[in-house]
């Protein structure tokens, strides 16, 4: 039957993306996300989503970890973790920028709801590019989570919410800040 | 491209390549007009040179205005004419090559059809939301009494620079213009309306309005007037101001007197008297009917008219 196809589509895209995004808890049982970026147990999330030194990380099959942050861009408001852990889903990083009305899905823990999903479109790309806005209605919580394109790419980490907007760093300032920590021969 | 697969194609992605497919083929055709105190908002090439879009901010004047183009390019455009009921500006650029937009046929539109909303932000080009078809509805009036062809409502998330922008269906074609309803609700004109103000304002140089030049307040009719009177009215309303030589005073209303009927309408409030003055009635003698110190009175005025 075609008739569900789209449906089950949706919900493929969302359940990959759902195994690649983490928990990670604050001081005060504070909740935001994290993408895990390769099946060597690199997560990429926000600065300010951490308040400890080794943040409490919980996988979408419920195993946790004490990580270790391994490096921090305050600027970009981004934070790269490391768990030694095995069998990770990693995501595929989208290599271009998204068109302004491609379809996206966001991935997080708004309010404590664990891995919700939510769909928008991409509303406007800010100069730079500096930021991917979208439509997408985020709420504490989904800092830190994956935005990502129907094909199941990311294209970035959800890290504000301006005037109604969800603003995501793009994947390729991710890039820049893993590159810059590989130089460095941390990662 | 024809290539045997094992794996289906992903509608999903089908339907993300459309709808920004679908923006694509309106991204030329939007402008971001520029506000000194505010966000600004978009506008729309809607005929050869001629554009339409939301005017923003409360007391709007000007015979021109500030708009970014397509490319980024900073223009400025003549403004032919306003309509300050619906809060639009008709613009003129002159030796635009940008492409007009092609607008949708209402019949085809259905609730729970996907719509994007489409606008130009001054900086940052391009912008979108996406939304359903939430309501749709036959003609309805404004507060000012304007009649609108279709009741759109899309559950578009308002963003600044999408008032005065389109909304978008599936294919690219124009539904209308987004525009902030009662409630700060995102309301769409549909095309046909659009149609309608571009006629007239390039016409005219603006929307013409029935006027009487009075000012009027709802009064509650006592008891003993509406027996002794023999009316089924509960609320008229009293005329607590008079222009010089307008229509009303022409027509000679005194102040104090209460209306009770306009052409044959009763109205017992404002909405009423304006859906009474509509253009057509531009220059054409309607009877009101009033009390007058307790006795009913019919006089004839001759409608004005106010730009």
């Amino acid at each position: 039957m075609q008739r569900f196809e789209l449906n089950h589509a949706l919900a493929r895209v969302t359940q990959d993306l759902q195994q690649s995004t983490v928990e990670i808890y604050g001081a005060e049982q504070t909740v935001g996300a994290g993408v895990i970026w390769s099946d060597q147990g690199l997560i990429v999330t926000n600065a300010h989503v951490l308040t400890q030194a080794q943040p409490r990380v919980v996988l979408a099959d419920q195993r946790q970890f004490y990580a270790q942050r391994i490096g921090l861009d305050q600027q970009l408001d981004l934070a790269i973790l490391k768990i030694k852990a095995e069998g990770l889903q990693a995501v595929a990083p989208a290599v271009t920028m998204p068109r302004v009305g491609e379809l996206l899905i966001a991935v997080g823990h708004p309010l404590g709801t664990t891995r919700a999903v939510t769909l928008g479109m991409v509303h406007q790309i800010t100069p730079g590019p500096r930021w991917i806005c979208a439509d997408i209605h985020l709420a504490p919580g989904n800092s830190g989570g994956p935005l990502a394109t129907m094909a199941g790419q990311v294209v970035g980490i959800n890290t504000q919410i301006a005037a109604g907007q969800a603003l995501a760093v793009p994947v390729a300032l991710v890039e820049h800040c893993l590159a810059r920590l590989a130089n460095r021969g941390v990662a | 491209m024809v290539t045997a697969t094992s794996e289906p194609a992903n509608p999903l992605l089908a339907l993300s390549e459309s709808l920004a497919a679908a923006l694509a083929r309106v991204e030329h055709s939007l402008i971001a007009v520029r506000s000194h105190r505010h966000q600004g908002g978009s506008g729309i090439h809607w005929r050869n040179n001629i554009f339409i879009a939301a005017e923003i901010g409360r007391h709007p004047q000007g015979e021109s205005k500030s708009v970014v183009l397509p490319d980024g390019s900073v223009d400025t455009a003549e403004v032919v004419g306003r309509d300050p009921a619906l809060d639009l500006v008709v613009l003129r650029l002159k030796d635009t090559d940008l492409p007009t937009v092609t607008p949708s046929s209402l019949d085809q539109l259905r609730v729970g059809h996907l719509a994007v909303a489409a606008g130009r932000h001054r900086e940052t080009g391009l912008c979108a939301s996406l939304g359903l078809i939430s309501n749709l509805g036959g003609s309805w009036e404004t507060l000012q009494g304007r009649t609108i062809e279709a009741y759109i409502r899309p559950d578009i998330t308002y963003y600044p620079p999408l008032l005065g922008g389109a909304l978008v269906d599936t294919q690219g074609a124009v539904i209308g213009m987004n525009l902030i309803g009662p409630r700060r609700q995102v309301v769409t004109l549909p095309a046909v309306t659009l149609d309608r103000v571009v006629d007239a304002i390039l016409d005219q140089g603006h929307i013409r309005r029935g006027y009487l030049g009075i000012g009027l307040q709802p009064v509650e009719l006592p008891q003993t007037l509406r027996q002794s009177l023999d009316l089924q009215e509960t609320t008229g309303l009293m005329v607590i101001n008079l222009e010089a030589d307008g229509p009303a005073e022409q027509g000679g209303l005194l102040i104090g007197d209460i209306l009770l009927q306009l052409d044959h309408h009763p109205v017992d409030d404002l909405r009423q008297v304006r859906r009474v003055l509509r253009a057509e009635k531009i220059g054409q003698p309607i009877g009101a009917q009033l009390i007058r110190a307790g006795q009913l009175v019919a006089v004839t005025i001759t409608v004005g008219f106010q730009s």
